[in-house]
């Protein structure tokens, strides 16, 4: 390999997370939940990688794997160090994944119940360098004060408990906290949801500007996908368990390559009354990791669908229109799917 | 022209009776040892019958505060201090039921919460029981109001959450809530809230967790139970898309006050209040990618202190000197369109000692 190819900082090999169902009093196993089932990709030092899809379909999973809260049923998860080591966090013990933690941090959705509400916001944030580094509040305070300033709260309110701020702010300590021991990794899983437009508009501006000033990587998790378009360098789309669609963020919404990617565009509310998008419509339910069909994962609920579509499972390949845009579907050279640009015209606005 | 006008007060008679739900002066207080929380202080707001009104407005605004003192099913120590909540459950023509005047715990409450109206929590997880299955637990949302048979229960409640797009809902119907993902316990929570025909749905950010195309499925899915069942909705959500697509009437809040209410098309494209307008402009577009979002300068104070003057003077990027000494009064700024803001009007607020003599 020549020396102008980046080494990706994380690579998920084929990872697989089974849940196993059992039923009955002897709570025997009959089947498994394929929460997320083969799924692949690179994410690079100062990137950010956007995750869409159907609720349920492993999103969440696939980023709790990563963080090894929760262990893979198989694949690898190399994660390459500051130091230039690559450990497989699939098959880490505890000691290492808690060493490789302090790397790899996770950010949740609801600002709301993930602080501990008997806890003041120095406690909080400080907790990780308490647990981690044995520091007390006295040694930590300098530091608290420190993470409180760049990500925009007045460290004077740092003996408050977290009722006393609203959902934008609390989602600022929940981010403080993350960032106490100097992470490279963050797992973001739906930041901003619980957040309303205005706020939602200043994390993301912390989130890009805390990008450039630490060198973070992110991965960033949201079903707005307005706000993924706006935040990502590349997004991948998933759809029960698999990743059906990847490539440079601005490629994927322009011309996606995977019928799935077309509907969900065009499901996108658009914020005006006269404006009525051309909505894909999907036959039937959403799909369940537990039943899932023959050939294509997403046939059953496919406007293009054909014979083929029944039988052979696509996996995800290069389309040869562009490079580093990947679809998995059988079809994805000979369709013209509809991008956002053509969504919105036909809308007529 | 007497036909016109009497034309005209048959319409304004239309416009301020056929209401299901009228929210008058509520206010709703969480007295903390650290203070007073005024969550919700002063509250106007109607939903009028068969349509949806939705409520917008920063993080911390009291827009579920408001939602919550419907059925007074408010977090301790929150309590409702003042104001009516009167609820038209049949007919313009009726008395209402002044829902703030029942007892917390009472009969009469418990017989309205879940029939006539229904509440779907902002936090699946608070609403939904870890010890039961899904389905259990909407069996007994429905058979608590209807002498359902228990076969007859089971097979409602897997139509229902056949409805909201759970996969497989014969099977699911058996899972517990922490075997969903986030997105499934939240269109388990929309089932039990739908399964008795509610005449007004109230809906706390209902489609957060949930993809797009899922999220279009339940909207439909609530608009025509808007139409075949005579719902009528209250919807909170940040997604100004969504209320694009689904309301009639919005309020803007801040503050724990409306400071703007209108149509859809008064709200979109005659915004009035300048927060109402910055609001409209945080929101991120396609095609400016990576690049700052407009944002609203400043925080929202901390709950305990409350400006002297208009409660968004600090961050208003059109403040006068008044704004900072006065609090404007709700002022008409088009046919059933108001807002709050000195720009439209000289008259201050009225004093609040007048306001609690109302009762
Ligand atoms: N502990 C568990 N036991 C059994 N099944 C589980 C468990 N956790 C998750 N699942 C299942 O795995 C699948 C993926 O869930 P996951 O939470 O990763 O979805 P998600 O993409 O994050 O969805 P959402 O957007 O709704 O949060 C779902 O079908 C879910 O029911
Ligand atoms: N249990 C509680 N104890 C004390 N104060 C509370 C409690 N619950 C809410 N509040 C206060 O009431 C105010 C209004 O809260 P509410 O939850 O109604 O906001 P919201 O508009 O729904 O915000 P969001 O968009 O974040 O859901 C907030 O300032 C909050 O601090
Ligand atoms: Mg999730
Ligand atoms: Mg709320």
């Amino acid at each position: 390999m020549s020396d102008n190819v980046r080494q990706p900082m994380l690579e998920l090999i084929n990872l697989r997370k089974y849940f196993p169902v059992k039923k009955g009093f002897f709570r025997r196993h009959v089947a498994d939940v394929k929460a997320v089932d083969g799924v692949s990709f690179s994410l690079y030092e100062g990137e950010t990688f956007g995750l869409v899809g159907e609720s349920g379909c492993g999103k969440t999973t696939l980023i709790k794997n990563i963080v090894g809260a929760l262990r893979p049923t198989s694949g690898q998860i190399l994660f390459t160090d500051a130091g230039g080591q690559t450990h497989d966090i699939a098959r880490a013990d505890r000691e290492r994944i808690e060493a490789i933690r302090r790397d790899i941090q996770m950010i949740f959705q609801d600002p709301f119940s993930s602080l501990n509400p008997r806890m003041t916001v120095q406690d909080i944030i400080g907790e990780p360098l308490l647990v981690n580094e044995g520091k007390g509040r006295r040694a930590s305070r300098a530091r608290v004060a420190e993470l409180m300033e760049l990500v925009g709260l007045n460290p004077e309110l740092l003996r408050r408990y977290p009722h006393a701020f609203s959902g934008g702010q609390r989602q600022r300590i929940g981010i403080a906290r993350a960032l106490a021991l100097d992470p490279k990794l963050l797992l973001a899983d739906e930041p901003t949801s619980a957040l309303d437009v205005s706020v939602q508009a200043q994390i993301l501006n912390l989130f890009m500007r805390l990008q450039r000033e630490l060198n973070l990587s992110y991965i960033f998790i949201s079903h707005d996908l307005t706000v993924v378009q706006h935040i990502s360098d590349r997004a991948a789309v998933m759809y029960v368990g698999h990743i059906v669609e990847t490539a440079e963020t601005e490629r994927l919404y322009v011309s996606p390559k995977h019928p799935y990617t077309e509907a969900l565009l065009s499901a996108v509310p658009y914020p005006h009354p006269d404006v009525k998008k051309k909505k894909v419509v999907l036959k039937g339910g959403a799909a369940d990791p537990q039943l899932l069909p023959a050939g294509c994962p997403f046939h059953p609920r496919c406007p293009y669908v054909e014979a083929l579509c029944s039988t052979r499972f696509p996996s995800l390949e290069e389309v040869t229109e562009s490079q580093q845009h990947w679809s998995a579907c059988h079809y994805a050279d000979s369709l013209s799917l509809r991008g956002l640009d053509t969504l919105e015209e036909s809308a007529g606005s | 022209m007497s036909f016109l006008r009497s034309a005209d007060v048959g319409y304004r008679r239309f416009l301020m009776t056929d209401r299901i739900l009228d929210i008058q002066n509520l206010k709703t207080y969480f007295h903390t040892q650290e203070g007073v929380i005024r969550a919700v202080d002063g509250v106007y707001l109607s939903v009028r019958r068969r349509k949806a009104l939705g409520i917008v407005g920063e993080s911390g605004c009291g827009k579920s505060i408001t939602s919550l003192s419907v059925l007074q099913v408010i977090p301790s120590p929150g309590r409702i201090v003042d104001g009516r909540v009167l609820f038209y459950p049949e007919a313009e023509s009726d008395r209402p039921v002044d829902l703030a005047q029942l007892k917390r715990h009472g009969r009469e409450l418990r017989r309205i919460r879940g029939k006539d109206i229904s509440l779907v929590f902002q936090e699946p997880m608070v609403a939904l029981s870890p010890v039961y299955t899904v389905g259990n637990q909407i069996i007994e949302a429905l058979r608590l109001h209807e002498p359902h048979s228990k076969r007859r229960a089971r097979e409602l409640a897997v139509e229902m959450l056949d409805k909201v797009g759970i996969p497989n809902p014969d099977v699911m119907v058996d899972r517990y809530t922490f075997e969903l993902s986030g997105g499934m316990r939240q269109r388990a929570l929309i089932a039990m809230a739908l399964v008795c025909g509610p005449k007004l749905l109230i809906a706390d950010e209902p489609t957060t967790a949930i993809d797009v195309t899922i999220q279009a499925q339940i909207l439909d899915l609530i608009r025509s139970l808007q139409t075949d069942m005579d719902m009528s909705v209250m919807l909170i959500t940040h997604d100004l898309g969504v209320i694009a697509e689904m309301v009639d009437d919005i309020v803007v809040m801040y503050l724990g006050k409306v400071v703007e209410s209108g149509s859809l098309h008064d709200i979109f494209d005659r915004a009035s209040h300048p927060y109402t307008v910055a609001l409209q402009r945080s929101i991120p577009r396609f095609q400016r990618r990576g690049q700052p979002l407009e944002v609203i300068r400043g925080n929202v104070p901390d709950p305990y202190t409350r400006p002297q003057g208009c409660e968004f003077a600090e961050r208003c990027p059109k403040a006068m000197n008044r704004c900072f000494q006065d609090k404007p009064a709700m002022a008409e700024v088009g046919d059933r369109h108001s807002a709050k803001c000195f720009l439209f009007t000289d008259e201050v607020e009225s004093a609040p000692g007048r306001e609690a003599n109302v009762r």
